[in-house]
C-alpha cells in the first residue's frame, strides 16, 4: 500500500489546503491521473497518482489544512491491472481539469522519478523540521459537500469559489480559453450582479491567475479562528494575528482593497514572526465539534513574499555560503543549437538555457558532493538529480519547479519539460511532478540580461547552479583574440557540505559538456 | 498565399496579438512602437520563442533564428512582417 502526500512547493512552504478530491475510495487510478488539488499560498497544485491501483482511504477531507508532507490517501495494487497502459484512460469518465502537452513526455522524463520518490517532495524528517515537528490535526467535518463531477467548464478552485459565492457555476458564461470559467469571472458575478461581458479587467486577471487572489473576500478563511475578522487580509496576516490574539477589524490595512497585510499589524507581532527559523504560529485552534472550513491559504503577493523573505533570510542566516564563476566558451553549443534548430520548425528549437540546464544536471551527477542535502548537521547525497529551475513570475515574485532526473535528459527532452514546467509555473497551476524535491537548483538570469548572477541556497539542498547571458565577447583563441559566445556560470555552495576545490570541478565539469554539445543535443 | 502581410495595420495587431499574456492589457496597450520588447516586457528566451511562434502561425511564414534581431520592435516586426521575400 503506498500513499500519497502534501507536496511541497520548496522549502518555504509548510503547509497546503486539499481543495478537492477527484476520486473516491474504491475508484481505480492509473499513474498520471490527476487524484487531488491543493491550494497553497504560492500556487494551486494538481496532485497525480504516481501508482495503478484502487484509491483505498482518503486520510484528509477536502478543507483541511495540513502540513506538507503529510499523507493524504492511500492506494492499494489493483488486481489484475497489470498491463494497463498508464493513463491510457481517465476513471470515471472524468477528464483531467487540464490536460497538458506534458503528457506526451511524461512516460520518458518524469515517470521513473515518480517510481522511487513519489509525489512526497521531502524526506519525511525534512517536512518534520519544517514544520517544527508540529502535527495539524484535520478539522472534522471539512467536507464541502461538493458533487463530485467536474468538467474543463471550471477548475475545482473556481469551483468551491463559486459554490461559497452562491453561484451556480453551471450558468457561468467563461471569459478563460473555451470558455472556461476563471475567478475573475466569479468576482464579477458577486459585484456587478449578471453582466457576463468580459472586462478588460477580466482579460488582465485571466493572464494573470495567480495575481487575482487578493480580491477574493476571505470570509471563509476565518471561520475557524477564534476571532472572526470578515474583512480582507492576507493569510499571513491572520496567522500573525491569530497568534498574537490580535482583533484584524481594529487595524487599517495597506493592502488592495484595504486587505490587511502583516505590515500593517502592531510593530512588535510582525517582528515575532518566526520566519527565520521556518516555525510558523501555532495554526487556529478549532473547537471540538465545531463545523468549520480550514483557513486557506491564499495567493497573495504580499502573503509569498513574506515567504521568500523568510526563505532567503533562513538560508543567508544559516547557510555559510561561498562563491565560485567561470567564463565558459559556448561557440560549439550555439552552434549546435543553430544546426538544430535551422532545420526545426519554432516549436522544436532548443534555447541555450536548456542545454545549459542539462550541463549543469549531468555535472551534478559528477560531482555528487553538491547534490543533496545538508540535514542534521551532515551531508546526505541525494541518489537522483532533480533540478530546481528558477521561475520569475510576471506579477513578481519567484517560483521553482522541478524538472525531474534532469541529468537523463537531451537537450529535447530538457527543452520540452522547461517549457512546460515554465507554463504551468506562469499559469499558478503546477502538478505534483512539480514539486519533487529539487537535490540541486539553477538559475539563468542571463535570459533577463544579467551578465553573471550568484544565487541564494534554497535549503536544505547545498548548491544553486547560476547562468548570466550568452553573449559575444573578446576571448582568446589560439594566441590570437577572437569573439566568441561566453556564458558566466557560478556556483553558490554550502560550504558546509564541500569546499572550493569541489566547486571547481563542478564548474569545469560543466564546461566540458558544453564543449560537446552533440553528447548533449544529438 | 502570399509572403508578408497585406499591410502594415494587420501587421501591427498581429505582432500585438502575440504579445497577449506577457503584460497587462493596460501595460500592452501603452506600449509604444518602437520600445523594445524583449527588455521593457522582461521576455525570458522563452517567452520569447512564443511570442515567435505566434508570429510565424499568424503571418504564416517561416521565422528562422536569424530573422529574431529584426523583431526587437513593433515597429520592426511589422516591417519584417510586411516585406515580401
Amino acid at each position: 500500500m503506498t500513499e500519497f502526500r502534501m507536496p511541497s512547493l520548496g522549502a518555504d512552504m509548510v503547509e497546503g489546503t486539499l481543495l478537492h478530491w477527484y476520486v473516491r475510495p474504491g475508484q481505480v487510478v492509473h499513474i498520471g491521473d490527476v487524484v487531488a488539488e491543493v491550494d497553497t499560498t504560492k500556487a494551486a497544485i494538481e496532485v497525480e497518482s504516481f501508482d495503478d491501483g484502487i484509491l483505498a482511504a482518503i486520510l484528509v477531507p477536502e478543507g483541511a489544512t495540513v502540513p506538507v508532507g503529510t499523507p493524504l490517501a492511500t492506494i492499494e495494487p489493483a488486481a489484475g491491472s497489470v498491463g494497463a497502459p498508464p493513463s491510457a484512460e481517465r476513471t470515471d469518465g472524468e477528464p483531467a481539469p487540464e490536460d497538458t502537452p506534458a503528457d506526451s513526455h511524461r512516460d520518458a522524463a518524469t515517470t521513473p522519478a515518480a517510481d522511487h520518490t513519489g509525489p512526497a517532495p521531502l524526506p519525511p524528517h525534512t517536512a518534520e523540521a519544517i514544520s517544527g515537528g508540529r502535527e495539524i490535526s484535520p478539522p472534522g467535518g471539512g467536507g464541502t459537500g461538493e458533487k463530485p463531477g467536474h468538467d474543463l467548464h471550471a477548475t475545482p478552485l473556481i469551483r468551491k469559489l463559486a459554490e461559497e459565492a452562491g453561484i451556480d457555476i453551471d450558468t457561468v458564461h467563461g471569459s478563460g480559453p473555451a470558455g472556461r470559467v476563471v475567478r475573475a469571472d466569479i468576482n464579477r458575478i458577486k459585484s456587478a450582479g449578471s453582466s457576463n461581458v468580459p472586462s478588460p479587467e477580466t482579460e488582465r486577471r485571466t493572464a494573470h491567475p495567480a495575481s487575482t487572489v487578493s480580491t477574493v473576500p476571505s470570509d471563509k478563511a476565518v471561520q475557524g479562528t477564534p476571532k472572526t475578522y470578515t474583512g480582507r487580509a492576507s493569510g499571513y496576516a491572520r496567522r500573525l494575528a491569530t497568534a498574537a490574539n490580535i482583533e484584524l477589524s481594529g487595524v487599517q490595512g495597506s493592502g488592495p482593497d484595504d486587505a490587511v497585510r502583516a505590515l500593517d499589524l502592531p510593530t512588535d507581532v510582525s517582528e515575532r514572526q518566526p520566519a527565520p527559523d521556518g516555525v510558523r504560529p501555532p495554526p487556529p485552534q478549532n473547537v471540538p465539534g465545531d463545523n468549520v472550513t480550514a483557513e486557506t491559504p491564499r495567493r497573495s503577493p504580499a502573503t509569498a513574499r513574506q515567504m521568500i523573505a523568510a526563505a532567503m533570510t533562513r538560508s543567508k542566516r544559516t547557510v555559510p555560503h561561498y562563491y565560485l564563476s567561470s567564463t565558459v566558451d559556448m561557440d560549439a553549443a550555439m552552434r549546435r543549437l543553430r544546426t538544430v534548430n535551422e532545420q526545426a520548425p519554432v516549436t522544436e528549437r532548443i534555447v541555450s538555457s536548456a542545454l545549459l540546464l542539462c550541463a549543469a544536471a549531468r555535472a551534478a551527477r559528477a560531482v555528487p558532493e553538491l547534490n543533496g542535502f545538508w540535514l542534521d548537521e551532515e551531508f546526505r547525497p541525494a541518489p537522483d538529480v532533480h533540478v530546481g529551475m528558477v521561475v520569475s513570475l510576471r506579477e513578481g515574485g519567484i517560483l521553482v519547479p522541478t524538472i525531474s532526473d534532469a541529468d537523463h535528459l537531451s537537450a529535447t527532452a530538457m527543452m520540452q519539460a522547461v517549457r512546460d514546467a515554465v507554463a504551468r509555473t506562469r499559469a499558478g497551476r503546477l502538478r505534483s511532478r512539480d514539486t519533487v524535491q529539487a537535490t540541486i537548483t539553477a538559475t539563468s538570469l542571463g535570459d533577463l540580461g544579467a551578465d553573471a548572477v550568484f544565487g541564494v541556497i534554497p535549503v536544505p539542498q547545498v548548491a544553486i547552479v547560476g547562468f548570466g547571458a550568452v553573449t559575444e565577447k573578446p576571448c582568446a583563441v589560439a594566441g590570437m583574440v577572437g569573439v566568441r559566445p561566453q556564458v558566466t556560470a557560478t556556483l553558490s555552495a554550502d560550504h558546509r557540505a564541500s569546499d572550493g576545490a569541489v566547486g571547481a570541478r563542478f564548474l569545469r565539469c560543466l564546461a566540458d559538456h558544453l564543449q560537446h554539445p552533440e553528447e548533449l543535443c544529438p | 498565399m502570399t509572403t508578408g502581410m497585406a499591410s502594415r495595420a494587420e501587421a501591427v495587431a498581429l505582432v500585438r496579438h502575440s504579445l497577449s499574456g506577457f503584460a497587462t492589457e493596460a501595460e500592452l496597450a501603452e506600449l509604444g512602437e518602437s520600445q523594445p520588447l524583449r527588455s521593457t516586457l522582461e521576455l525570458d528566451s522563452i517567452d520569447f520563442l512564443t511570442f515567435v511562434e505566434r508570429l510565424a502561425a499568424g503571418s504564416h511564414r517561416r521565422i528562422d533564428e536569424d530573422d529574431y534581431p529584426r523583431l526587437s520592435t513593433i515597429e520592426s516586426c511589422a516591417q519584417f512582417l510586411t516585406e515580401s521575400r
